[in-house]
């Protein structure tokens, strides 16, 4: 009798760890069943195209748009300075290759005990040779950015949470936690909108599918009328609910980006992109 | 004497009831307007971004259409509730909690009901 | 003529005192507000406007207007109460929300 009592309480707190402990690749595979069971229409591949994946009329002025995508100036500008050695003779080709590595980004420095972002990587790679970092946000870095991303088309996002290490999956869950947390004067959670709000229109605008968000960064957005990365834009999103944003590569959206990333690990990179 | 008296007795609360009418018609008025236009003010009600309302183009559809309020709302005391702080009901809801946080006054938010209830 | 210079500059006094004492007023709650932000930001929760509130508040009291100042600085501080009410209330609900 004990024994059962026993074996039936170690499977019961077996259980219950496993239901309040999901680790991250239960939380992707549902997060991706929730989106292609919400927009059955469209593949699952097609979500890296945001809202145009699920909008068929907007995706028609998109693909229009595309023809003379007004992210190509930024991928020039992006090229030259990667050609452009340092003062110090070296380049970018030296800390990052052809530049072709978007595919490697985010990930969890196990050493350093902190999410590595490609932008955040394009500093080191400047500061470790002299040279002064660059605003993150928009601007140069958007534009090295853009370039990279362009000669990374279509590498797969494989964002990697170490299981030996219990301060990755801790970031990974602040930054779910982020995502799913009401915050600001207007009380939205990014999942309110993107989540079970997706599809539906504010006021003329129809809201993208959490999905494939970030894989087309950075974006020209029209609303900008320039290049913004993935974290200028979670800045916008911040402010758009009244609530204060957190700087550019900030532990916030570092973390928020990790998570995020993961939920669309199979998917493809696709960036730089156009948007609204 | 007597009958002065009595005249004030009689007429008395007629006086003070013909103006004071008018003045609640007025204010009823007044605040149903008020509702009207914080409820489409952008940077206040901003309503028709999810809800379908009024004469309203490029509604959102995020919320129920706002229509026959008055039926749906027969208490407005729950209609209040759901515009001061719609976590009460839904801790979930989307919709912002507008008295609460203060987005909006308290006067504004009894004039949204006011305006609400009249579509 | 001696009586009223006198009576004149103890008015004035008073006026003054009174002036500085407002002011006093204004700044202890212009910094319990900023130290109520800045609590509502060390759990990741301030709003958006709750710093220009303070900000226009200073600029109001600079050139005189306490009445606005003040009423900025409680705007303020009610942001950031309400934000850390927030922040408590979402610790417990976020996790609700996931999709599983």
């Amino acid at each position: 009798m004990k024994k059962h009592v026993a074996a039936l309480m170690v499977l019961f707190a077996a259980a219950s760890w496993s239901m309040l402990f999901a680790g991250p690749e239960d939380d992707r595979m549902a997060f991706e069943k929730y989106f292609t069971s919400k927009f059955p229409e469209t593949p699952k591949h097609d979500f890296i195209n945001g809202i145009y994946s699920i909008d068929p009329p907007s995706r028609e002025q998109w693909l229009e748009i595309e023809e003379f995508p007004p992210y190509e100036l930024s991928i020039d500008a992006g090229r030259s300075a990667w050609e452009k050695p340092f003062a110090n003779g070296k380049g970018y080709a030296d800390c990052f290759g052809d530049g072709a590595v978007r595919g490697q980004y985010p990930y969890w420095d196990s050493g350093r005990k902190e999410i590595i972002t490609m932008e955040l990587a394009i500093n080191e790679c400047r500061e470790a040779n002299g040279e002064e970092p660059l605003k993150y946000g928009k601007g140069k870095l958007a534009d090295i950015s853009a370039y990279m991303s362009f000669m990374s088309r279509g590498q797969k996002i494989n964002v990697i949470i170490p299981e030996d290490d219990p301060d990755a999956l801790a970031a990974y869950e602040r930054g779910k936690q982020f995502y799913y947390s009401k915050r600001g004067q207007l009380n939205f959670a990014c999942i309110d909108c993107h989540g079970s709000g997706s599809g539906n229109l504010v006021r003329a605008d129809r809201l993208s599918p959490a999905l494939g968000h970030v894989s087309h960064w950075p974006v020209y957005r029209s609303k900008w009328g320039n290049m913004g990365t993935l974290h200028r834009r979670f800045g916008g999103c911040n402010r758009q609910v009244r609530a204060a944003s957190f700087k550019p590569q900030s532990p916030q959206y570092r973390e928020l980006e990790l998570f995020l990333t993961y939920m669309s690990n199979g998917l493809e990179y696709n960036g730089p992109g156009a948007r609204k | 004497m007597l009958k002065r008296i009595a005249v004030v007795v009689l007429l008395g609360p007629l006086l003070m009831l013909a103006p004071t009418a008018g003045l609640v018609a007025n204010a009823d008025e007044a605040m149903v307007a008020l509702g009207k236009e914080v409820a489409f003010d952008r940077r206040k009600g901003n309503c028709l971004s999810c809800h379908m309302m009024d004469n309203g183009s490029l509604p959102g559809n995020q919320g129920p259409a706002l229509v026959a309020m008055k039926a749906r709302f027969p208490d407005r005391e729950v209609l209040r509730a759901q515009i001061y702080n719609p976590l009460e009901k839904n801790p979930h809801s989307i919709m912002p909690p507008f008295g609460l946080h203060g987005i909006i006054s308290e006067k504004e938010v009894d004039a949204i009901v006011d305006y609400l209830l009249t579509l | 003529m001696m009586k009223k210079t006198i009576l004149l500059s103890v008015l004035a006094l008073v006026l003054s005192f009174s002036q500085v004492s407002a002011n006093a007023e204004f700044e202890a709650a212009w910094k319990a507000a900023d130290e109520k932000r800045m609590e509502a930001a060390a759990v990741g929760y301030e709003w958006r406007d709750t710093k220009k509130f303070l900000k226009q508040a200073k600029e109001a009291a600079e050139q005189g207007d306490l009445d606005k100042a003040m009423k900025l600085v409680a705007k303020a501080h009610e942001q950031s109460e309400d934000a850390i009410t927030q922040q408590a209330r979402e610790v417990h609900l976020w996790s609700s929300r996931v999709i599983r």
